[in-house]
């Protein structure tokens, strides 16, 4: 009880760095996907007086002629009483493509693509489709700047906290450390204590936030969003875990160390 | 730390932040002897004593303690200085969340012994002074004199060249200073230099030994 007493504001402190940090990633990831995604299904329809045999263009993979004689047919089909002559529209139709992306465009990449392809005197039309995904797109990249805005502020607090607990084992340690002083104890030696208690906060911590992390994949809520947006987030947890150990490990060590220099100092 | 001289002062000026305690004086400690700094309170014999372990440096003068010059004295060689120096102060000075036979290790633990020898030797020099029985207590479970006798035993354990002791036996009683006063001696018969702060000598001090009396910011030998 006492331990936890006397470590609650780092314990506190790293979750919350923590589980803030999974929030940005995640949403990162969620962005990430959805932008695959619809990269993946999207296209820029062109509408062409000539064939469009030598397009090169920036952040296009793909240029597909659109055939549009079976969608002749279905319309002659359908408008049988018309007596369509389906070769001779064909004829005097223009040229349709599709074209294909490699990254998910951003409103002023569509600008720049639709500005390069209206430049080409033979390209009567470019379609790009955008408001169809823009409006989900700028939802999530506002929640993703939120959740970096998040970050931030709990960074700050928790540095708040983290100096808090530092001045909490300075005044619980600083007698011992001195003592080891006088008998000439050398900096790790000196530390070795506020070490180990490091460690093992930053244990505490990746237990704790593993649980929650846990607890928020799996909760109805988050598969719900996922559901809606149509995809699938490939979350690896333990590499998550590893580097947020590694960062834990580092924040709770360099707070061990800072406590044994500010006692450098200090005469008791 | 092969000189005869421990320690060697010239010209000295000490004090601590704007305050000087010692004025221009000089003096020297041999190897093997026993002294006795006198004073009346606040006329800086604990000063000295922080000088003399290098928590503070001299205002001006020249300071040698076992062969390191204490104005130049680096952080790491001020470590290897102190492992060759025991210190024992009035309050004792022991870590509290450590039992005693832990605290009595704990110059042997900084220079890297061995645990069967941190063993030996604590259990050797805990029996010499009756506290072997309560090895495994806490500082706070025993008397004042026993927490003395605890920390002499640390501040002998790994055999310094030097033992600074700052009001050894301020707060305890005579029977518990006498039993003190007999560590010391045995630590001096093992060819320790002890270094006693005291506003007063003791009486019946069997063993032969020099003693320096602050007066006035000036220090001198009493003959």
């Amino acid at each position: 009880m006492k331990y936890l007493r006397n470590h609650i504001f780092l314990i506190f402190a790293l979750v919350s760095i923590l589980f803030s940090m999974e929030i940005y990633f995640l949403f990162n990831k969620i962005v990430k996907t959805y932008e695959e995604k619809i990269v993946k299904n999207y296209t820029v329809i062109v509408v062409s007086k000539k064939k469009l045999d030598n397009l090169k263009l920036e952040n296009v993979s793909n240029i597909e002629q659109i055939n549009i004689t079976n969608s002749l047919k279905n319309l002659d089909s359908q408008l049988k009483s018309f007596n369509l002559d389906v070769n001779k529209i064909k004829n005097t139709l223009p040229y349709f493509y599709k074209l294909h992306l490699k990254n998910f465009p951003t409103p002023n990449s569509l600008d720049k693509l639709e500005k390069t392809l209206l430049k080409n005197p033979d390209i009567k039309r470019v379609e790009s489709f955008r408001q169809n995904q823009n409006q989900i797109y700028n939802l999530l990249l506002i929640i993703k700047l939120v959740a970096g805005i998040f970050m931030l502020i709990i960074l700050f607090i928790s540095m708040l906290l983290i100096i808090k607990q530092l001045e909490v084992w300075k005044f619980e340690h600083s007698q011992r450390m001195y003592i080891m002083e006088l008998f000439g104890a050398p900096f790790w030696f000196r530390s070795a204590i506020l070490i180990r208690l490091a460690v093992v906060d930053s244990i505490i911590s990746i237990a704790l936030i593993f649980g929650i992390i846990e607890y928020l994949l799996s909760s109805e809520m988050y598969q719900r969003l996922l559901y809606q947006l149509g995809i699938n987030v490939d979350i690896n947890i333990f590499y998550d875990l590893s580097l947020f150990f590694f960062i834990s490990l580092a924040i709770s060590i360099f707070a061990s160390v800072s406590v044994v220099l500010m006692k450098k100092d200090e005469v008791l | 730390m092969s000189n005869s001289k421990i320690v060697i002062a010239k010209d000295l000026y000490l004090g601590y932040d704007n305050t000087i305690v010692l004025e221009r004086s000089s003096f020297y400690l041999e190897r093997g002897e026993f002294v006795f700094l006198t004073g009346a309170s606040g006329e800086g014999k604990t000063t000295i004593i922080r000088h003399l372990y290098g928590e503070l440096k001299p205002k001006s003068g020249y300071l040698n303690i076992g062969g390191f010059d204490m104005n130049k004295i680096s952080g790491s060689k001020l470590t290897t200085l102190r492992r060759h120096i025991g210190v024992v102060f009035q309050d004792y000075k022991l870590i509290k969340e450590w039992t005693i036979d832990k605290n009595v290790k704990l110059p042997l633990m900084i220079a890297g012994v061995s645990e069967e020898i941190q063993n030996r030797e604590a259990s050797k020099l805990l029996s010499k002074v009756k506290l072997a029985h309560i090895a495994d207590k806490y500082p706070y479970e025993l008397s004042g004199g026993e927490q003395q006798r605890a920390a002499i035993i640390r501040a002998l354990i790994h055999q310094p060249v030097m033992i600074l002791a700052d009001e050894p036996t301020g707060n305890l009683d005579d029977y518990s200073s006498k039993l003190v006063m007999d560590l010391f001696k045995f630590a001096n018969k093992l060819g320790i230099t002890v270094l006693i702060a005291t506003h007063q000598l003791p009486v019946d001090f069997d063993v032969r030994y020099r003693h320096f009396h602050i007066e006035g910011k000036k220090l001198h030998e009493v003959s």
